[in-house]
């Protein structure tokens, strides 16, 4: 026994972890690929019916799936793109030593740590437009009532904005960690050579930050086309369509129209975007790498 | 000698068992209970301790949002789950689908129990939940769309309750005062909530969902103008960012003070007139739809999932919550019932103002719809374009386009839906 385990021991050492990928990632994944190729409605009196590529053809020619991953995409990189220039920002800021800084940054963190549904619902409540504070607080600035998700011009962008309140600190805490791990001598150094603070930051803290910074903008970007719970505890995707993202759409589809391919299809369709976005990044990543 | 011993022993403890089993054959047994957050089912709450003590039967009851329940129930019925024993159903919104998909218990010969009395439910209710000779479910509310008014706001202007659309518009003109906070009319804007309440509007206009042969009809003359009264109706004269109300929002505004009428169904006046904060209370009326059409519809049922294992402990508390003495307890609290005879018994319409329970008896004789949208299989994606066209009255955009491709989605649904159909 122990001579066979001992002839064995690299199976046997990856088998957890082989076994963990077979039933965690690849049996869904290939369940999912065969659902979509497939028309059923769940019901427990006939089984799904293979219809091929027919769930596909049919959301490519829908104006309403090619809008929701426009909207989903939109959403994702302006989201990002705010949050990562704030993030590296604060990061700048707090990247010093002074009085409460671990306070400020325990503060900073707060939202990162709450609830997304109950996020949410307390944003939906500033949103309100007749008595939320969100208006409250603009018209005593002087400045005209918004309708922020009660209007399908506006919905979008105010789901952004939630986004980048709720995740802005991460990124800052990722950028800043990268910062704090730089060394100080080349600091020193261009100090000596009269560099500016400007140029300390853009020649030195950029560069040298840059491998962190895009993990965190990589991380991030995943997460915010991922986004659901906070789109569902608001807006479920109203007005109209007018923040109904791939997500939203491929729940709709299974769970509200009981339509199993064509929701694996929208979700197979995801899972390609999510991938390649993943590559292209690992790629990139690679070409910015430094050595400090 | 051993068999014959074990077999004295089971006999003598089946005997010992049989009187109790008599009385409580039910006893110990525990149900799954999904129930809708709605009056309903807030009113049958205090009463749940009575079944377990008539029955011994332990209730599990768990509530939830109308959309969160139904995607609940998708989830659980698609995994074929055994420990779901009842749950509400919508008739109108996914019954048809579950019955196709063979998700719910035949309720047959629970309907057929004596003391169902099976004739005692309005018909149209029944029908909903029946296929072929076969029944899937037990109807427990029915509502109809209504108009919510202000008597005080009313007086105060000197007007005249609205019989008809153009008077609602001139009431809701003359009774919007925005520096007040005061809005002149609410109803549903967000999307797919919408299209139940603007029924109401499309009917009176003449139009409705789908036209003679079945073929989606909303951008037909009729509903277009629906659509544009509807819309601009809700941009002028009601609250800001409507397009995000479902009824629960409509309702916390109606309550607060916020709006001079409201069009919604009559089974939430609960909600939008008594609730502990609502400052209206004492100043609602309530009329019939002002219009010529308007629905009138069992909202909520009762159903049993296929798969339990429980079925009778299951069925008996059906019959509990759906028979004739629940359904008037449950009027007196304020639940307009599925069944004829509750509107007969004085005691068990105590909690509906006089004036309502009036709006209510005289809905029967003017032009009702059965259903309050369209009666395909795929409501829910139905829902969600026509919801479309809805939207865009109310921003105020180009309503005939959008109409015409709230239509074409809509019209695709019901093809899906026909080829499914000629599949079986």
């Amino acid at each position: 026994m122990s001579r066979w385990v001992d002839k064995h021991l690299k199976i046997l050492f990856l088998l957890p972890c082989l076994l963990f990928i077979v039933f965690m990632v690849l049996f869904p994944l290939g369940y999912n690929i065969y659902m979509s190729t497939s028309k059923w409605s769940m019901s427990a009196l006939s089984s799904p019916e293979f219809v091929g590529a027919s769930n596909y053809l049919m959301l490519f020619r829908s104006p309403r799936f090619w809008s929701a991953v426009g909207r989903t995409l939109y959403y994702a990189f302006v989201a990002v793109a705010i949050q990562t220039l704030l993030g590296i920002g604060i990061a700048q800021m707090l990247n010093r030593s002074f009085f409460g800084k671990g306070v400020a940054k325990t503060l900073f963190l707060l939202p990162v740590v709450a609830t997304p549904v109950a996020v949410g619902m307390v944003w939906q409540m500033i949103y309100e437009p007749t008595i939320g504070l969100g208006n409250a607080i603009l018209t005593s600035m002087g400045f005209p009532r918004q309708l922020f998700l009660g209007s399908s011009a506006s919905a979008l962008n105010a789901l952004i904005f939630i986004d980048v309140w709720e995740w802005t600190p991460m990124v800052m805490l990722m950028v800043l960690a990268g910062m704090v791990a730089i060394p100080k001598d080349p600091y020193e150094s261009a100090v000596v050579d009269g560099a500016t603070a400007f140029q300390r930051f853009r020649y030195i803290t950029l560069p040298l930050a840059s491998p962190t910074i895009l993990v965190a903008v990589l991380l991030r970007l995943i997460d915010a086309i991922k986004t659901f719970d906070i789109i569902y505890a608001t807006t479920k995707g109203g007005p109209g369509f007018a923040t109904e993202t791939i997500n939203i759409y491929a729940t709709l589809a299974t769970f509200q129209y009981y339509s199993f391919g064509e929701g694996a299809a929208i979700t197979m369709c995801f899972f390609v975007i999510v991938m390649s976005m993943a590559i292209m990044f690992n790629a990139a990543k690679k070409r910015v790498e430094v050595e400090y | 000698m051993k068999r014959l011993f074990a077999l004295v022993l089971s006999l003598a403890l089946l005997l010992s068992l049989a009187p109790v089993q008599a009385e409580k054959p039910y006893a110990g047994t525990e149900l799954r209970v999904l129930l809708a957050n709605h009056m309903w089912s807030n009113a049958l709450e205090p009463h749940l301790k009575e079944f377990e003590e008539l029955t011994g039967i332990k209730l599990n009851v768990e509530m939830y949002a109308e959309d969160q329940l139904s995607q609940k129930l998708a989830i659980e019925l698609a995994g074929q789950s055994k420990d779901l024993d009842v749950f509400m159903t919508r008739p109108l919104q996914e019954a048809k689908q579950m019955i196709a998909n063979g998700w719910l218990y035949d309720v047959t010969p629970l309907l057929n129990d004596e003391k169902m009395d099976k004739a005692d439910f309005f018909e149209a209710t029944l029908a909903l939940y029946n296929d072929g000779d076969k029944y899937f479910g037990v109807p427990l509310v029915t509502e109809r769309e209504i108009l919510y008014y202000r008597t005080d706001l009313f007086e105060e202007a000197g007007l005249q309750v609205p019989t008809t659309l153009d008077e609602l518009w001139a009431a809701a003109e003359a009774l919007t005062d925005v520096d007040a906070g005061v809005y002149g009319i609410v109803s549903r804007g967000l999307t797919a909530a919408a299209v139940t309440q603007f029924s109401g509007y499309l009917y009176s206009m003449g139009g409705d969902w789908m036209d003679a042969e079945g073929n989606a009809a909303i951008n037909t003359p009729e509903a277009v103008k629906a659509l544009k009264f509807y819309g601009d109706m809700l941009r002028e004269f009601g609250p800001p960012g409507v397009t995000a109300m479902h009824w629960q929002q409509c309702a916390a505004l109606y309550a607060s003070g916020k709006a001079a009428m409201y069009t919604e169904a009559d089974a939430i006046f609960n909600n939008a007139v008594n609730a502990a904060e609502s400052v209206v209370a004492d100043k609602t009326g309530y009329a019939l739809f002002p219009g010529d059409s308007f629905y009138n519809i069992p909202s909520w049922g009762l159903s049993m999932g296929a798969f339990t294992e429980k079925a009778d402990a299951a069925a008996e508390f059906v019959k509990w919550a759906a028979g004739k003495e629940m359904t008037a307890t449950l009027q007196a609290a304020g639940v307009p019932g599925a069944r004829i005879s509750v509107y007969g018994i004085p005691e068990a319409n105590v909690a509906f103002p006089p004036q309502l329970v009036e709006v209510i008896g005289s809905a029967g004789t003017k032009n009702t719809k059965g259903y309050d949208r369209p009666l395909i299989t795929s409501v829910s994606k139905a829902r969600d374009y026509i919801g479309q066209a809805i939207v865009a009255a109310i921003e105020g955009g180009d309503v005939q386009a959008a109409a015409d491709e709230a239509n074409r989605g809509f019209q695709s649904v019901i093809e899906e839906d026909r080829a499914a159909e000629q599949k079986k």
